[in-house]
């Protein structure tokens, strides 16, 4: 079994190559799925800021038409 | 149509002879590169020798490359090339005469001063003829690519950097086929291949490249 | 009733053209290529690594080239899709081709890379250097200068729009360049070959090699397909986020995550 492994004396060579390439190409694909995480967030908390602020605007003109 | 663009090209180039450091500049800076190499390397009669058709060429890839600035900038600056893009002629034979332009006052005196720095890089009488034809229908494939280059990065403030990224990897098959030639000659064997194969590409530059600057041109400048 | 299946077709493209129906499509079909692509690399890497024979000459140093080759043809793949799909945007403006180019880009360059890394320690035992200026490596390494400059570009520009344009201007110019600088290269590498330097080529490559070679390579374009996808939405999330139904996608999505 090690034999197998050991793939005569270039080993070293063929190992660090496929290591490479789970390396990238893991890295490839996990990036967008760590990006979409914290665009959702962003997202989110940009629409609840706006959300807020339409509520509170609203609340004002309420305000305001009362005091008069 | 020919009229307009006989008379853009009179118009730039009276331009270009008013600033005449237009002109100068990418000259002196192609013979300083050259100069740098025996001063880096050695004296050496028979390194020089070899590494010469190299070493100019690159020279004159890097002074064209870096001229390239004068070939739209002062127009985007000042609005004429807006104008340009408005004007009923097409856009691309504008374009072509703003290449040729550049061509003339950067490409043609590097190929008048070609003989010279020839001698001092101890290349023998048939190479230096060589390089000159190489130069003669090298440079003008490196001020049309160049100008693809230019006119996307035309709009950005610090584009010098960015445009040789650009174009300095679609140089590459220029200066293969020209610095070969001038070293195959060297050793007295044939270039007509190499020769052959830089005037179709200058065809094909020729024909395409103002197209692409033109849109190019049409992008940044929207 | 050709006339009704050119309406449907239609109606399907601009149907994927939309935004919104791309992103729910996109995202059926993300699963479907990852999971495929993730079967196929894996039988091929066993086949490669473990079942196909030993090469006579090179011993088993040639199963690097089960990711190499597959790589150096998806460098060249996917700098082709950035220029069609370039082309695509500029005649017809549909906005997803844009989408589409960009999102490739740093794929396309990750493969690069991959090929230039992987070609360099297969030529260490075989050459005896790390680089050796052979036609294939030096030509991945002027793709790799390419990406690089249509990422640079793309980051320059401002305007994401414009961004787009100038970049697909960019990769058709490069697209159009790419066979020249290939032949310039292969016949500069022919004339400087003093020493005995062989090539990658696979001379007359034997069955039990090719089936790993052929896994490798279609594992390689659907991890492709699932990776642009992926970039792909998260950048129409992000181009359209005032539109009503990227608020719902937002709500629902993390709603879900936080339970």
């Amino acid at each position: 079994m090690a034999e197998l492994f050991q793939m005569g004396k270039y080993g070293v060579y063929v190992w660090s190559s496929y290591g490479l390439a789970l390396i990238v190409m893991g890295y490839v694909v996990i990036k967008p799925v760590m990006d979409k995480k914290t665009l959702l967030k962003e997202l989110m908390m940009k629409y609840r800021r706006e959300s807020h602020q339409r509520i509170e605007s609203q609340q004002n003109k309420n305000q305001e038409q009362e005091s008069l | 149509m020919f009229k307009v663009f006989l008379s853009l090209i009179k118009r730039d180039l009276r331009l270009a002879f008013r600033h005449k450091s237009e002109i100068l500049n990418p000259l002196f800076f192609f013979v300083i590169v050259v100069t740098l190499f025996p001063l880096g390397i050695s004296p050496d009669k028979q390194i020089l020798a070899e590494i010469g058709p190299g070493i100019i060429w690159v020279a004159a890839l890097l002074a064209s490359m870096l001229s390239l600035e004068s070939l739209f900038r002062s127009d985007f600056d000042d609005g004429t090339l807006e104008f340009m893009l408005l004007s009923e002629y097409p856009l691309s034979i504008m374009v072509l005469a703003k290449i040729v332009v550049h061509w003339l006052i950067t490409g043609f005196p590097i190929i008048i001063i070609s003989p010279l720095l020839g001698t001092v890089m101890f290349l023998s009488n048939d190479a230096i003829t060589t390089l000159m034809i190489t130069l003669l229908l090298g440079t003008p494939i490196l001020s049309l690519i160049g100008a693809i280059g230019m006119a996307l990065v035309v709009a950005l403030k610090r584009g010098g950097m960015l445009l040789s990224l650009l174009v300095l990897p679609l140089y590459i098959p220029v200066l293969i086929f020209s610095s070969n030639a001038v070293g195959s000659s060297m050793a007295g064997l044939a270039i007509s291949g190499q020769l052959y194969f830089l005037a179709a590409f200058m065809v094909f530059c020729l024909t395409l490249a103002p197209i692409a600057t033109s849109a190019a041109l049409r992008v940044s400048l929207e | 009733m050709i006339k009704a299946i050119i309406a449907f077709l239609v109606k399907v493209f601009y149907q994927l053209a939309s935004p919104k129906h791309f992103y729910r499509i996109a995202g059926k079909l993300i699963p479907w290529f990852g999971w495929f692509a993730a079967v196929l690399l894996i039988a091929g890497s066993i086949d490669g690594l473990f079942i196909a024979p030993v090469d006579y000459q090179q011993g088993d140093s040639y199963r690097i080239i089960f990711i190499h080759v597959p790589a150096a043809w998806m460098s060249m793949f996917i700098y082709m899709v950035m220029a069609t799909s370039g082309a695509i945007a500029l005649i017809w403006k549909i906005k997803l081709a844009d989408v589409i180019a960009s999102s490739s880009a740093p794929i396309g360059a990750a493969f690069t890379f991959l090929a230039l890394v992987t070609g360099s320690i297969w030529g260490k035992p075989m050459w005896g250097t790390w680089w050796v200026w052979d036609a294939r490596l030096t030509s991945e390494l002027i793709l790799l200068f390419l990406y690089l400059g249509y990422m640079a570009l793309e980051s320059a520009i401002e305007d994401p729009r414009a961004a787009a344009r100038a970049c697909a201007i960019l990769a058709i110019v490069g697209v159009v360049n790419i066979p020249i600088i290939h032949y310039s290269v292969e016949w500069w590498n022919t004339l400087h070959q003093g020493a005995t330097v062989s090539k990658m080529d696979k001379p007359s490559i034997h069955l039990s090699m090719l089936i790993p070679l052929l896994l490798m390579a279609v594992g390689f374009k659907l991890y492709y397909a699932a990776a642009v996808l992926s970039r792909a939405r998260n950048k129409v999330l992000l181009t359209e986020q005032n539109r009503t139904w990227v608020k719902e996608v937002v709500g629902l999505e993390s709603g879900v995550k936080h339970g």
